[in-house]
Parts: structure tokens; C-alpha cells; sequence
């Protein structure tokens, strides 16, 4: 049965349906990409230049323990 | 820096972490002779406000870093060694005949490519990993003994492949040549080893968000552990030979699904990592763009799987997964085109640096070849493209700007420097530095330029037809026209050869001006608390506003969130990366092997007889398929010169698929109705080009020499038979069939003149025998008319 159902099955749309994913996960992981903060994004990518930890970010020396 | 890290300090920030702030610990406190991590005591109060103190395993890196010098020397000197052999191919002479053919380019050329790919680039790798893993997660790796098993177990690997590949132990598929009893190796070093150290890493990290680099380091683990184990499936019938479980069509797109995404994930991916860690601290400066690295890699997770067939195109695969494999090729070139743009804007503001600091040099060159590369891989997967460049040196002058410009290059430029920081001295020669950068870029020009015009010329022959419809050139005709290009590129490798040279000389001085005990800094940082929150503001931007609660979830949803609970959950982003991965893989390979339709069956297309089996198995140990292909594509100019273009249904019991992917040799798809002369075959085996004057083949006189061994045809056709349970010949009889085969195709030789006897053995009992039934046999089963049941023997007979 299983097998009859995707002997039948029209393969060639596959190349569509294909595109039309990708189309939407690269709207979706665009829009959240370009929306992040300025200040969010400054504090990624300054990780590699930093010995310190960058992220969780230092708290102010005042509430230091 | 001060300026950008008080800028960071002073934003405000949406996700305020609750935990202590990290401190500097004090070194000359701390006892490091083991460098492993501890527990500061005076910070004990809870678990999520206690400092760790920490040092980086950076012998690790030392180790890789000469393993990649040493493997590169090696790879690059192979390179230069098969294109010698390409020109001068009996250049072995006696030593070739008397030890088989260990020194012909289609045994060596396995080795090279294999070499750079695994050896030269993957040591590369590991190097760049373990170095920028360790302080982008601010830990050391989670375990020493891991690394070292890692470490070893990668260069056992590469010995067994040159040990077994000039020796004609191979699978047959390109990059993935090596036996089963290695690739289980592979397996365990990559995902037990590697994969295990790398994620325990992540997990045990101490910088909260994961920084875009170890996300294309994550990619990379999981995708070449799909590609390896999906492609590499196989029946053994030995410790060194096996089928693939796939046959023809399916065997062609699962290779191709792993060629081109070993590219994707093994050249390109991990150097992309490389790139965005290695660059911004050369250049002293973050990424031009953040978001732009966080597109890039999300566009080639999603677009770089479904490229594969574009491999394939005008071959006997179905249409839709042609177009799938184009479509998705040229879409590659936009993510990539960003990747490059953005490392370049690294360098933005420090483009006087590039002049004076040679690590800058390479790596600006090593992007502009990615750049480079990427714009051409797209063109090249466009169908009409395609069907000039497929099968010519067009793909080689490709596959070097990639692999000496982009891969080459990048790891020099991590190398110069890597290694001041790894040796803790200063760097022996930056003028020796200067002069490999020049020596290597001019190398790789004029080795690319004179490799393009000879595949634009060589396509351009091929197809160039006369008023009347006739080829102009037979095959022949375009090889001497090709021989000046390919020593260009002798020369042109010699060039690349001697800058890595400088290389090691400078690394090996560099090394030896080290200090007698290196220096291990210690580095000090809270833990990152288990039941972390971050304060993210998540609530809808539509919370009380008088629409549809789905509005207001989807306003929700659009804030996307959720994406920086992958970016702090290494397990669960590594989860979402295999799930792209897998559902486009899983779109791509499906369908073939579900759908009939895909692969239309030939009712005269029968399995191969014992002997034919034993001969095809000689045609894979022997490598033909790196010089000819099987596979005429349904265009005039193939059909004129090599026959009736290639249907899906002709290879149905081909494992592994021997397609080819180049034409140093002509076609031999048909060549069993163009040639069907056993002693043409024979005299040719012997002296090729006394039989096609102007002929590049090695002579493969050891064939006709060596016995061929009866007994062992017996496992191999039992594991067809295992493969395809219709199989009609008897396994017990193979022996038997094999032998009867045997002697009517040297009664055929000896009728029209041949020997009888050939160094000292009768020539029915000569290795080449099976070799020409095989050859005899291959391309016409197409045109045969079908014919009534006939029991075994007379099956054989006829």
C-alpha cells in the first residue's frame, strides 16, 4: 500500500518545493539576523579578540561581589 | 579595542546576564605544571559564583600545525609526481612492470588528491579548531587523551590510505577511494574522538554565546559524519575489497551528494570558521558584519546539500534532480559572494597592514580565491556551462584555484601566524614569509591559467564539428595539443612545492629558537550557571493590543528568540543543524531510491559473468576511472564520437558506479560494441602507444604478466549475489564459469594472432583476461535484442 502510495507520488515538483523552503528559512533567519542590536552584535563579535569572557557581559565594578 | 569594549560596556544590553563578574587570576599563584582546570577555593560559596582557573592545551595545536607541514610537503610533491607521470606516464619503466602498476598516475592520483584533502587540509583543520575553540569557549578541551587519540588516530589513517591506495586497494569513488576497514577507522577518530572533545568542549564552555566559528566548526562534524557513513555503506568481501550497496544511478548521485558537500564541509566550512576567527585577530579588528557571517552560514547549511548533482548533469539521472542540483548551485554564489565580502571588510581601516604582514597577504588572497571559486562553481553548474567544462581540465584548473588559493592560503596565513604564539619567539624569517607568499601565488596562477585554456580548449575540440556534421578531431588529435599545458603546470606545481618549503624551513627555525619550557597562561572565569535566565524581552509587541491571540503569538514568534536559545545550547543548535541537513539530503536522495519510474529497467541489461566481475573489479583497482569515464551524455558531438548516449538502466548492477568525472582517455561506455578485439585489447595493455600513436596511457604490461587468481572470484560474486539475489550464475561454479570464460576469450586473442603463452603462463590464466572479458562486455547489453530463457552454461556460452 505505502509502496503504491509513493511509487505515485510526482517527484518533479521537487525541485520547487525545494526552493520554496529555503526561501522561507532564509527570510526568517534574515529578518532575525538583521534585527538584532547593534550593541548585541559589537559584543559577538569582539569574543575572539577579548582573553576575557565577553558574554555574560562584566557587570559594573559597583555590583561586583 | 579599549574604544569598542567600552562601547560595549556602556550599551545597554537586552540580555543581562545574572552571574559574577570574570576576574584575571593571578598566575604567579597558581601552580600549572598539569594545566588542567581547578576549582578556586575562596570562591566556593555556591556553585554558579565560583572561578575556575584554566590554560589552553596548545601542544595539541604544535602537533597538528607540523603534521600539516609535513602532509602538505608530501600532498603537493604527489601533485607534482602524477602530473609528471601525465606526461611521461612509462616514466617508471621496469620498476612498474615488475611491481604492478604502483607508479601510475591513476594509482598515485588517489593518493594526491587524497593527501590534500585529508592530510594536508584536515591536519589544518584540526590545528585551527583546537586553537580557536579553546578561547572562543574560554576552556580547555575537554579532554587531553581524546585529542591525542584524535591526533594519532588521524595520522594512522593517513599511512593506511598510502599504504593501501598506490597498491590498488580502493573502493573506486572519488574521495572516498579508501576500504571499509579505514573508513571504520575515520568513523571512530572523527565522531568518538574529535566530535566527542569538541562537544564536551562546548558543553563545558564558559563564554555564553557560542561565536559564529563554532557553529561552522559544528556543521562541519555533523554533515562529514553523514557524508562518510551514508556514502561509505558496503558489502565486504575482504579487509580489502568491498561493494558499495549502491549500483549505478543511486551509487552516482550518493557520490556526488558526498563530493560536492565534502567541499562544501570539509574545504569550505571549517576554513570559513578559520576565516572569522583567524582574520579579525590578524587584522586586529572584529568581523566587518556579524549578521552578515550569521546569513552566510545559514544560506550554505541550507544551500550547499542540495548541489550535489549538479555533478551529474547530462548524465543518465532524472531531469528534476539535474535542475535541483543546478538551481541550488547557483544560488550557492550569493552566500558565499557574502562571506567573501565580509571578510574582506575586516580589513577595512587596516589595509596598510596587508602590505608589511604576510599573514595578512595570504589571507586576502586565500578570500579572493573563495571569492573566485564560488563565482565560478555556480557558473559551472549551470547545464550549458556544464557540457563544455564536464569531463576537461576546466574542473581541475576549478578544483586548484580552490585548493591552493583558498584552502592553501588560508592555512599559510594561519600558520605564519599561529606560530610566534604557538613557539612563543619570534617568527625566524618574515622575508622567507614574503617570499613563499609570492613563490605560492604565482605558482597558482601559472598553474590555473594554462589548465583553463587547456580544458576550454579540450571541450571546445571535442564538440567542434564540420559543415557536414562530422567531428573534426578524433580523441587523439587533442591530446598533443594538451601536453604543453600540462608541463606549465609541472612547473607551475614545482613552484607551489618550493614555497612550502620556506615553509618548513622558516617553521622549523622559528621552532627551534623556542623557549626551553613553554610558558602556560593561566586564565581565570566563573562557570556558566546551570539555571541561567537571561532577560531577554520576550513578550509580544502586540501584548494588549486588541487583536487575535494568534497575532499577538506571531508578533511573538517574529522576535526569533528562540534562535539565541540555540546560539547558548550547543546540543540543541547542533540537533537544528542536522535537521537542515538531513531534510535536504533526505529531498535529494529519496526519491531515487523510492520511484521506479527513476530508473527505468533494460530488459537485455544482465548481470556480470564471475570473470567479468573479477575484471571489473581490476578496472576499479587499477584506477581507470581517473583518467576515462562511462558515460556518454546525450549531446551530438558524444554521440557521434563514442556511440548511443548512456540510459540509468545500464548500470543497475554496477557497484561501485564508474561513471568517471574526466577524459584523459576517451569514453568507454560502448567500448565493448566500438572494440570488441580481445588482442586489440591485449597489445594495447602492452604498449599503448604502439597501438594509438600520441597515446598518454601508461603501458600496463604487469596485467598480462601476473596470474590471475580463480580461487578468489568466488567471495566476489557472492556478494553480488547478496546484492542482487537474481543474480543467474551459480557461486559454487564461479571457479568453474570463470575458467571456461577465460579460455574462449584467449582462444578469440590467439585466433587472430596473439600468444599462447605470456611470461611463462598460458594467457587464458593472464590477469588481462578478465580485464578484456570485462571490457568485451561493457556497453552491449543496451543493444542487444532480447532473448529466450537459456539455462546457465548456455547463457555463458553466448
Amino acid at each position: 500500500m505505502l509502496k503504491d502510495v509513493v511509487s505515485k507520488l510526482d517527484y518533479s515538483v521537487y525541485d520547487q518545493v525545494a526552493l520554496v523552503i529555503f526561501a522561507i528559512c532564509f527570510v526568517a533567519i534574515s529578518f532575525w539576523a538583521l534585527t538584532l542590536k547593534r550593541s548585541t552584535v559589537d559584543r559577538f563579535s569582539a569574543i575572539p579578540l577579548r582573553e576575557e569572557v565577553v558574554d555574560p557581559k562584566p557587570m559594573p565594578s559597583s555590583n561586583r561581589p | 579595542m579599549d574604544r569598542l569594549w567600552s562601547y560595549i560596556s556602556e550599551a545597554t544590553i537586552e540580555s543581562c546576564a545574572k552571574e559574577p563578574t570574570p576576574t584575571r587570576f593571578d598566575p604567579m599563584s597558581f601552580n600549572a605544571v598539569s594545566g588542567q582546570e581547578t576549582t578556586d577555593p575562596s570562591h566556593e560559596q555556591s556553585h554558579e559564583q565560583s572561578h575556575e582557573h584554566y590554560s589552553y592545551d596548545d601542544d595539541i595545536v604544535r602537533w597538528f600545525v607540523f603534521a600539516t607541514i609535513f602532509w602538505g610537503l608530501l600532498a603537493t610533491s604527489m601533485g607534482v609526481l602524477v602530473g609528471v607521470l601525465l606526461v611521461l606516464p612509462d616514466l617508471a619503466g621496469n620498476f612498474q612492470s615488475q611491481y604492478g602498476s604502483v607508479l601510475s598516475f591513476a594509482r598515485l592520483r588517489p593518493l594526491h588528491t587524497n593527501a590534500a584533502i585529508f592530510a594536508f587540509a584536515g591536519n589544518a583543520i584540526f590545528a585551527a579548531i583546537y586553537y580557536s575553540t579553546q578561547r572562543l569557549c574560554k576552556a580547555r578541551m575537554w579532554s587531553d587523551a581524546l585529542s591525542r587519540l584524535h591526533f594519532w588516530g588521524w595520522q594512522g589513517i593517513i599511512l593506511a590510505a598510502a599504504l593501501t591506495l598506490p597498491f590498488g586497494i580502493t573502493q573506486g569513488k572519488e574521495y572516498a577511494e579508501l576500504e571499509w576497514p579505514i573508513d571504520f577507522a575515520i568513523a571512530i577518530v572523527w565522531l568518538l574522538f574529535f566530535g566527542t572533545n569538541f562537544m564536551m568542549t562546548l558543553i563545558h564552555r564558559r563564554e555564553r554565546h557560542m561565536y559564529v566559528s563554532l557553529w561552522f566548526y559544528i556543521a562541519t562534524i555533523v554533515t562529514v559524519t553523514l557524508l562518510h557513513v551514508f556514502n561509505n555503506l558496503v558489502v565486504p568481501v575482504g579487509l580489502g575489497k568491498s561493494y558499495s550497496i549502491y549500483a549505478g544511478v543511486q551509487d552516482a548521485l550518493m557520490q556526488w551528494w558526498y563530493g560536492h558537500n565534502l567541499i562544501a564541509f570539509f574545504l569550505t566550512m571549517p576554513f570559513l570558521g578559520l576565516m572569522y576567527y583567524f582574520l579579525p585577530k590578524a587584522a586586529d579588528r572584529p568581523v566587518f558584519s556579524y549578521k552578515l557571517s550569521i546569513i552566510h552560514f545559514w544560506s550554505l547549511v541550507f544551500i550547499y546539500i542540495w548541489a550535489g548533482p549538479h555533478h551529474l548533469h547530462y548524465t543518465a539521472l532524472p531531469e528534476w534532480a539535474s535542475t535541483l542540483g543546478m538551481l541550488f548551485g547557483v544560488m550557492l554564489w550569493m552566500p558565499s559572494w557574502g562571506g567573501m565580502v565580509n571578510g574582506l571588510l575586516t580589513l577595512r581601516g587596516a589595509w596598510h597592514k596587508v602590505i608589511a604582514d604576510p599573514v595578512l597577504k595570504f589571507f586576502v588572497v586565500g578570500i579572493a580565491f573563495y571569492g573566485l571559486a564560488t563565482l565560478e562553481g555556480p557558473m559551472l553548474s549551470i547545464k550549458s556551462v556544464n557540457a563544455l567544462s564536464h569531463y576537461t581540465d576546466w574542473t581541475i584548473a576549478h578544483v586548484h584555484s580552490g585548493a591552493l588559493g583558498w584552502n592553501g592560503f588560508m592555512i599559510f596565513g594561519m600558520i605564519y601566524w599561529l606560530m610566534p604564539r604557538l613557539y612563543q619567539t619570534k617568527l625566524y624569517s618574515t622575508k622567507l614569509a614574503e617570499w613563499h607568499f609570492w613563490i605560492g601565488a604565482i605558482g597558482i596562477l601559472l598553474y590555473i591559467i594554462p589548465v583553463y585554456i587547456a580544458g576550454i580548449t579540450q571541450g571546445l575540440m571535442w564538440r567542434e564539428l564540420s559543415e557536414k556534421g562530422d567531428l573534426v578531431n578524433s580523441f587523439i588529435d587533442t591530446v598533443p595539443v594538451m601536453i604543453p599545458f600540462w608541463w606549465a603546470r609541472v612547473f607551475a606545481g614545482v613552484l607551489y612545492v618550493l614555497g612550502i618549503v620556506l615553509l618548513a624551513y622558516n617553521a622549523i627555525m622559528t621552532w627551534m629558537s623556542r623557549p626551553a619550557t613553554y610558558d602556560v597562561p593561566v586564565y581565570s572565569a566563573p562557570r556558566l550557571s546551570r539555571n541561567y535566565v537571561e532577560t531577554i524581552q520576550d513578550t509580544s509587541p502586540l501584548e494588549g493590543v486588541p487583536v487575535l491571540e494568534f497575532a499577538t503569538k506571531l508578533a511573538r514568534f517574529n522576535r526569533l528568540n528562540w534562535h539565541r536559545d540555540w546560539e547558548h545550547l550547543p546540543l540543541k543548535f547542533t540537533v537544528m543543524t542536522t535537521l537542515a541537513v538531513v531534510l535536504a539530503s533526505a529531498c535529494e536522495l529519496i526519491p531515487m531510491f523510492l520511484i521506479r519510474s527513476n530508473i527505468p529497467t533494460i530488459s537485455t541489461v544482465k548481470p556480470y559473468t564471475p570473470l567479468e566481475i573479477a575484471g571489473r573489479d581490476i578496472y576499479v583497482a587499477e584506477g581507470c576511472y581517473n583518467c576515462h569515464s562511462q558515460m556518454i551524455r546525450p549531446l551530438v558531438a558524444e554521440r557521434i564520437r563514442y556511440g548511443e548516449y548512456s540510459r540509468p538502466g545500464e548500470s543497475v548492477y554496477d557497484h561501485p558506479f564508474q561513471w568517471g568525472s574526466r577524459r584523459i582517455g576517451p569514453d568507454l561506455a560502448r567500448i565493448g560494441v566500438t572494440q570488441p578485439s580481445g588482442l586489440w585489447h591485449w597489445q594495447h595493455f602492452e604498449s599503448p602507444s604502439a597501438m594509438t600513436k600520441g597515446s598518454v596511457m601508461p603501458s600496463f604490461r604487469h596485467l598480462l604478466e601476473q596470474r590471475l587468481d580463480f580461487k578468489d572470484i568466488e567471495p566476489r560474486v557472492k556478494a553480488n549475489k547478496y546484492l542482487h539475489p537474481e543474480y543467474p550464475y551459480e557461486v559454487e561454479k564461479s571457479e568453474e564459469l570463470a575458467k571456461e570464460q577465460a579460455e574462449k576469450v584467449a582462444a578469440e586473442i590467439i585466433s587472430l594472432g596473439g600468444p599462447v603463452e605470456y611470461s611463462g603462463h598460458l594467457i587464458k590464466d593472464s590477469t588481462a583476461i578478465a580485464l578484456i572479458a570485462y571490457l568485451k562486455r561493457v556497453g552491449t547489453d543496451l543493444l542487444k535484442t532480447q532473448e529466450p530463457k537459456a539455462s546457465t552454461s548456455e547463457a555463458l556460452a553466448q
